[in-house]
């Protein structure tokens, strides 16, 4: 993982861990790497790690087993794939139409391109 | 209050009784080499009148002056490292220094009493600064009381000693160039000289001084521990706001 | 319980090292002390491991006097100066540190000495900087002591060592909390590590902050020259750099939206404390 990039390294572990509950490589109810195994493996203090995972406790993506570490909450993916829904028109949509406008590509040419992609997402 | 007094005190006198053991067994072998020419001379039928091995313990004075001098600062710095306060190091170094010079003094008068039992009646003598100061007659052998209070008047000088040059090195440590050091070291000896002149132009006798010191070991052992006990203080007083600087010297 | 420095300044002769430092460092957290060669990060450690006594000011340690036995028992300090004797082997070494510190992970520190490669016969004066960095680090992460600094501890180290030192580092914090302060010149190596950052320049502290704070007070703007002037009018502009005709600045960041055109990024914390040292060298002269 490159923390190189602009954004706040506590908000690319929670992004991460988000990534990971989505795609199921957390299920629900299993065990995500504990804080000291952040730290230890990625070199960053504690804390950073600390912020993100509470981060997703608050988003109730995540909750803490005393003693033994923390786990993805029931209906985790559920809830992450609705707020995903519901901001998937400022993170992609805006930017999409927005940069098109910047090539000069009409709707009908705009619209195309998102066929294809369906088209090559579906063979692969 | 948790001090390192004590793990301090069991490593300098480990260090210490090191250094010290290795000085003994050099004066062993000495003696030994003075013990095997004699003897073989009077094999030979050589008569000797009046040789002597002697100032095991002055040598042993110097010794202690030297490591007050040299290994003082490298103790303090070892301390600094490992958060033993300059209080405790050099506390646990006087105790180790004393408990060394201890051992070492019944050491010295071992070899002195050996060196004597062989040599018995042969002209070849083993002699001590105790010996020379206080003892007239019966010099040429002592008892077992006599050897003790050798041994303690030579363990008062070896605490004079390292007094002396611990606190030589400790304010020379105050000094952070060369040439102050070097200014110092000339201007000692001639205040000391100047000092003699302005005994002896003032008349002044020492000789009542002497005498008192050669009265009687005690107030000889009196004079070396007094001596101990100020250049300690002195030590103590030039140590308590240096910079303690890293580096070899 | 934490160490404090209040009012601290330290000077030798005419020159002065600290200039009336106040600082608290918390316990079970990882610092950073930052600064410029001559900043007086090596004199504010001295101090605070009792080598040096303090000009003005006062130094606690839990509220026992630095260069106190009590203060003396909880604090660690390795940096590059040796206190070490002349003719003392890294294998001695150990043994005194087993003798004196009383938390002290003799297995452990011989064991990372296999790791690293250390030869503990040779004389610690005879190390070369690489080796010596480590056998000091290795003191370091061996101490047990409650408050643990490190002055430089990577220099010559190759890069598979320096990543191995963090490693371990965050292992030993993680297993045993404890304050650990790092003074490094390689600022963006160590950031991801520190929690807070403590710059020094010239002897003052110029900053005492966590470093996401310090990550976000600074920004950088780019854009088209001409957008770029307009914008940059009413503003406080800490360095500047033009490539052709796009320009870049460093300003304070107000978060408020920038005008279309422009774009910003934070400036990581290496960026941030260049431009800090640029801005205080500034105001020095000015």
């Amino acid at each position: 993982m490159d923390f190189g990039g602009e954004r706040p390294i506590f908000l690319q572990i929670a992004d991460q861990l988000r990534e990971g509950i989505l795609c199921g490589a957390w299920p629900e109810e299993s065990q995500v790497p504990s804080i000291t195994e952040y730290s230890v493996n990625y070199r960053i203090n504690p804390a950073t790690a600390l912020k993100a995972v509470n981060l997703l406790v608050e988003e109730g993506l995540l909750y803490k087993k005393r003693g033994v570490g923390m786990f993805v909450a029931p209906g985790a993916r559920q809830k992450l794939m609705e707020s995903r829904r519901e901001s998937f028109y400022r993170d992609y949509v805006e930017g999409l139409v927005r940069e098109a406008r910047n090539l000069g590509l009409s709707r009908e040419e705009l619209a195309q391109l998102i066929e294809r992609g369906f088209e090559d997402g579906d063979r692969v | 209050m948790k001090t390192k007094f004590w793990p301090a005190f069991r490593w300098q006198t480990r260090e210490y009784g090191l250094g010290v053991a290795t000085f003994w067994a050099v004066m062993a072998l000495l003696e030994l080499a003075f013990l095997t020419v004699s003897m073989v001379a009077l094999d030979r039928g050589v008569q000797i009148e009046e040789s002597s091995f002697n100032g095991l313990g002055v040598m042993a004075w110097f010794c202690y002056f030297v490591l007050g001098l040299a290994q003082v600062r490298a103790d303090l710095r070892l301390g600094a490292q490992f958060g033993v306060t300059r209080r405790t190091m050099l506390g646990a170094t006087w105790l180790a220094v004393a408990t060394t010079g201890a051992g070492l003094a019944l050491a010295l008068e071992v070899l002195t009493a050996l060196g004597q039992g062989i040599m018995r009646d042969s002209g070849a003598h083993v002699l001590d600064m105790y010996q020379v100061l206080y003892l007239q007659d019966s010099w040429l052998v002592l008892s077992p009381v006599q050897h003790l209070a050798s041994a303690v008047f030579n363990l008062c000088g070896m605490l004079g000693a390292f007094g002396a040059g611990a606190a030589l090195s400790l304010v020379l440590w105050h000094c952070a160039r060369v040439r102050w050091v070097v200014l110092i070291c000339l201007a000692l000896p001639a205040l000391m000289g100047g000092l003699i002149s302005l005994g002896v132009w003032l008349r002044v006798d020492p000789s009542p001084f002497f005498a008192w010191m050669l009265a009687s070991p005690l107030n000889g052992g009196f004079f070396f521990l007094a001596a101990g006990a100020l250049t300690g203080l002195a030590g103590w007083l030039a140590l308590r706001r240096l910079n303690i600087r890293p580096g070899a010297i | 319980m934490a160490i404090e420095f209040e009012g601290v300044s330290k000077r030798y002769g005419r020159a002065q090292a600290l200039k009336e430092v106040s600082l608290r460092l918390e316990k079970e957290r990882i610092y950073g002390l930052l600064g410029e060669n001559g900043a007086g990060k090596s004199t504010l450690l001295n101090i605070l491991g009792g080598r040096l006594p303090q000009s003005e000011g006062r130094v606690t340690v839990d509220g026992a006097p630095a260069g106190s036995d009590e203060a003396q028992g909880k604090v660690f300090i390795v940096g590059e100066s040796n206190y070490f004797p002349e003719d003392m082997k890294v294998k001695k070494a150990f043994r005194a540190a087993g003798a004196f510190l009383p938390g002290f992970e003799s297995e452990k520190a011989a064991a990372l000495a296999g790791e690293f490669g250390l030869d503990v016969k040779k004389r610690v004066k005879a190390l070369s900087t690489g080796y010596g960095s480590i056998f000091r680090l290795i003191l370091g992460l061996c101490s047990g002591a409650d408050y643990v600094a490190f002055d430089e501890p990577v220099l010559g180290l190759d890069a598979r060592h320096r990543d191995l030192f963090y490693r371990l580092l965050m292992e030993s914090y993680a297993a045993r909390p404890h304050t650990v302060i790092l003074s490094t010149h390689l600022i963006a190596e160590a950031a991801n590590l520190l929690e807070e950052a403590v710059i020094l320049h010239r002897g003052r502290v110029v900053a005492c902050e966590p470093t996401e704070n310090l990550r976000g007070a600074l920004c950088s703007v780019s854009g088209p020259a001409r957008l770029m002037e307009e914008f940059l009018r009413d503003k406080q502009v800490l360095s500047q750099r033009a490539v052709g005709g796009l320009r870049t600045a460093c300003i304070q960041n107000d978060g408020k939206p920038l005008p279309p055109g422009l774009e910003r990024s934070p400036l990581d914390l290496q960026e941030y404390f260049i431009t800090l040292m640029e801005e205080k060298d500034k105001e020095d002269v000015g």
